[in-house]
């Protein structure tokens, strides 16, 4: 009797749990650009993605980061708030934009210096490896740090409306502005606003 | 005898006119899904320059339709041997269509070893069957 009912037990137990696997939904891979890729009301990859080509679209159409000496222009990035109601990292838009103007041929990015010290730290350690006995100093490569001259900041924004009781709109704004280092001259400024509308249920953050 | 030669001659020219010459499209650049090309009007595929050495590229188009429509496109670069070059300039991107409301499209080239370019037009209906169709560059 008591063999069956653990018998019983054992079979409901691997029902239950063979019901609760089909149940899962399946982990999908998401190829990038697909029609059908899911929208969020936060702010989401392709939103980056969209803000990054817009800027750079414009600064290279507006010749901002033309040089007529042959030279590259020599970029730091500075500071790029995070003024939404999540909490992201703003890297995801600028290092897009990096790559895209690296790409172009026409900006370089310092990684050696910024304002909370250089990005890179290795630039620093190996200033000092002139130092150590257990270099060969003949191998070590004198420094000169490039300049910058155009500097990279922005804003990122968020605002949150009611429309119509049970809908939200929510309005994000990517705010980019490149500094002639020279004379502290805005060359480019670019702003790309991104409008979601979605249930007030949801939230944005 | 002159008579049967003229004869000749004449049937010869009508058979040369009605051979089938291979034609040329229009836009060889663009690429434009079936959806799409029922509502899409094309006026102009333009080219030229941006930041000196930039190829840039672009497409000045319509809705021909009654119906709002969206439009998908996406930007395609090539090098000299026919490489494609990534960059964000080669995402797919949307834009909504009003009817018969001028839209013109344009892209910079990701790098300036651009040399040619191809602009694909879908509808977002269309069903992905080929593998460039839904990737993004």
């Amino acid at each position: 009797m008591s063999t069956s009912n653990t018998l019983i037990k054992a079979l409901a137990l691997t029902a239950a749990v063979g019901f609760a696997a089909g149940c899962t939904p399946q982990t999908q891979l998401l190829t990038p650009g697909t029609p059908d890729a899911p929208v969020t009301m936060g702010l989401s990859g392709s939103d980056f993605a969209q803000a990054a080509s817009d800027a750079v679209q414009s600064m290279l159409t507006s010749g901002a980061v033309d040089r007529n000496d042959g030279k590259k222009n020599i970029m730091v990035v500075s500071t790029v708030l995070n003024d939404t109601m999540q909490r992201i990292d703003t890297d995801q838009l600028v290092k897009k934009i990096r790559v895209d103007l690296l790409r172009s041929g026409k900006v370089l990015t310092t990684t050696a210096i910024g304002l909370n010290g250089a990005e890179d730290k290795m630039t620093q350690a190996y200033s000092e490896l002139s130092q150590s006995r257990k270099v060969d100093r003949s191998t070590v490569v004198r420094q000169r740090l490039a300049a910058p001259n155009m500097s990279l900041s922005g804003k990122i924004i968020q605002r949150n409306n009611r429309v119509d009781g049970n809908k939200q709109l929510v309005e994000y704004y990517f705010q980019l502005t490149l500094t002639d280092l020279s004379n502290g001259l805005a060359i480019w400024e670019g702003e790309t606003p991104i409008q979601k509308l979605g249930s007030a249920k949801g939230t944005s953050w | 005898m002159q008579i049967r030669t003229g004869v000749l001659a004449t049937a010869a020219l009508m058979l040369l006119g009605c051979q089938t010459q291979p034609q040329q499209p229009e836009y060889p650049q663009l690429q434009i899904g079936p959806r799409a090309q029922s509502y899409l009007h094309i006026e102009a595929v333009q080219e030229g320059y941006a930041s000196s050495n930039l190829l840039r590229a672009g497409v000045r188009l319509y809705n021909r339709s009654s119906q709002q429509q969206t439009l998908r496109y996406r930007f395609s670069w090539f090098d000299g041997n026919g490489f494609e070059l990534k960059g964000l300039a080669g995402r797919w991107e949307q834009q909504p269509l009003r009817p018969n409301e001028p839209v013109m499209i344009d892209r910079v080239a990701p790098s300036p070893k651009a040399v040619s370019y191809r602009i694909q037009l879908f509808d977002p209906r269309t069903p992905v069957t080929t593998p460039t169709q839904g990737i993004d560059g």
